[in-house]
């Protein structure tokens, strides 16, 4: 049985490496055949142009059999998937001939692409949520469960502290709370923002450099350090018109000056969908524990951690955390999460790869990769259309005339 | 009445691996020992014989290689391999207990039933 099967393989391998030879070769056999079988039929007494035209009666349809011959070395199915440069011209013609035709079909499956594309990226969000940056599998959330109240504890600015300085198996340890602050350029009129309280080290976190300027820097957090901002490429474009001066100028947040250090490049809306960062300055020590305002912890696993390895190094710190205070801290749990699962970056995530699909490019900042694979699908989807209109043509051309009467009969 | 006979389905198979085990054999020289050792019997038509070729050397159980016939011409010739000789055992086995019991079926009597 596996000697066959090999032989098989190894027969229809040299059959389509070695296509026209074995063609040639039929060929030459076929005219040994009659060249002997008319050298028997003039030995037995016919005229020579006599015995080959009655060698070539007896052969039968030379055309037929070596199609046959085809099929029985399995090359049949190989030629069914064959294509020419022909296929391609004929196909394209066709197109052009009938533009009408092309456009409605070419609509038609722009819009099976665009369909098919949003529900394809909705469910790999959904299924498999992912953040375009830099490894961003190994960017990971660091909260507190609490048990009792069957929620996250966003009041963690001790725990915060501790975890920024204590933990060796992630790095880069960050955190946020988001705002919104009233934006008002020199000179303009205010509108709403979605401000981020973010964390300097964010920013080498998501490894992306600003567009132009700076980031913010661990200096702007030290208290009583110049208040100073940095915006987002939609915000410049749309509150700024794009100023080539709008480093060091200086707007206004909600009645407070702050001087515009640098702008983010399009698409960039680390932490969720944000588009204005300003320095996080809250101190743990002007608040009792779990008190004070919500943050929510982002740090990267270091490199030849896993995320278990983490979570057991933060339980680990989260049990001599109780030992010291029992009463006050028995009820959390400390979690490591991807980042991108976790509740509200997974829903904004999720949202973004929709908007782009069905939205156009306008929140290409949530998900760039996302474009990536809504072409890379799109593509293939085309690719497939267009074998789908040759194989039939191509299967066309290739009718034997003869086959196609006895078939009509 | 014409001594002449067709082949069953599936028969032409068994007969060229008969052909090619008494020796290498080109394709005009299977078709002559079919002739010769089923004393003339057996109709092949001629060009359905190089399918068959082609079918069984895809199978593995028959090779070819290119020599030179009895009149100096360039022909292709085929002999059977190891898997092949096996092959024939099994259906020369089966196709004689089938025969037996054709012959068997038709020889039966109303006595017998």
């Amino acid at each position: 049985m596996l000697a066959s099967v090999i032989a098989r393989m190894r027969s229809l391998w040299h059959g389509i490496r070695r296509r026209p030879e074995l063609e040639a070769e039929m060929s030459e056999e076929f005219r040994s055949h009659l060249e002997l079988r008319a050298a028997d039929l003039v030995h037995s007494g016919l005229s020579p142009a006599d015995a080959q035209r009655q060698a070539r009666l007896e052969f039968g349809a030379l055309e037929q059999y070596k199609d046959q011959g085809r099929e029985a070395r399995g090359l049949r199915r190989i030629d069914a998937v064959r294509f020419s440069w022909l296929d391609f011209k004929l196909g394209f013609r066709m197109l052009v001939r009938y533009p009408g035709l092309t456009l409605v079909g070419g609509l038609a499956i722009a819009f099976g692409i665009w369909v098919g594309a949003g529900v394809f990226e909705f469910i790999t969000q959904a299924v498999a949520p992912n953040i375009p940056l830099s490894q961003g599998d190994r960017i990971v959330t660091l909260q507190n469960w609490s048990a009792a109240e069957s929620r996250v504890e966003s009041r963690s600015l001790h725990d915060f502290a501790r975890w920024r300085s204590d933990l060796r198996f992630v790095e880069e340890v960050g955190a946020y709370r988001p705002l919104v602050r009233n934006l008002i350029p020199a000179g303009g009129t205010g509108a709403p923002v979605e401000v981020a309280e973010i964390s300097a080290v964010a920013f080498r976190l998501t490894r992306v450099p600003p567009f132009p300027g700076r980031t913010l820097i661990d200096a702007d957090e030290q208290v009583g350090a110049a208040p100073v901002v940095v915006i987002g490429y939609d915000v410049w474009q749309a509150r700024f018109a794009g100023d080539s001066n709008i480093v060091g100028r200086t707007v206004r947040l909600s009645g407070e000056a702050a001087t515009v250090v640098g702008v983010m490049p399009p698409g960039y809306a680390f932490p969720i969908a944000h588009s204005v960062w300003t320095p996080l300055r809250l101190n743990p020590l002007d608040y009792q524990l779990l008190e004070g305002p919500g943050i929510k912890v982002f740090a990267r696993l270091a490199p030849g951690f896993s995320i278990d390895q983490a979570q057991a190094e933060l339980t680990s710190l989260g049990q001599r955390l109780q030992h010291d205070l029992p009463l006050v801290r028995q009820h959390l749990r400390p979690q490591v999460k991807p980042y991108a699962k976790s509740s509200q970056v997974g829903l904004g995530v999720l949202a973004g790869a929709v908007l782009i699909v069905f939205l156009g490019g306008a929140t290409v900042r949530v998900s760039p990769m996302s474009l990536a694979i809504v072409a890379g699908y799109s593509v293939l989807m085309m690719a497939v259309c267009l074998l789908a209109c040759i194989v039939p043509t191509h299967r066309a051309l290739r009718v034997q005339p003869t086959d196609a009467l006895r078939s009509d009969g | 009445m014409t001594d002449h006979a067709g082949l069953l389905p599936g028969t032409l198979d068994l007969l060229i691996l008969k052909a090619v085990s008494l020796g290498k054999l080109h394709g005009y020289g299977v078709l002559l020992r079919i002739g010769q050792i089923s004393g003339g019997a057996l109709q092949i038509q001629q060009g359905a014989l190089y399918p068959a070729l082609y079918r069984l050397e895809h199978q593995g159980l028959i090779v070819s290689e290119w020599g030179t016939s009895e009149n100096n011409r360039r022909a292709k010739y085929y002999r059977l391999t190891p898997l092949g000789r096996r092959r024939l055992g099994e259906e020369t086995s089966s196709w004689n207990r089938l025969a037996k019991a054709i012959a068997r079926s038709l020889a039966a009597t109303p006595q017998e039933t």
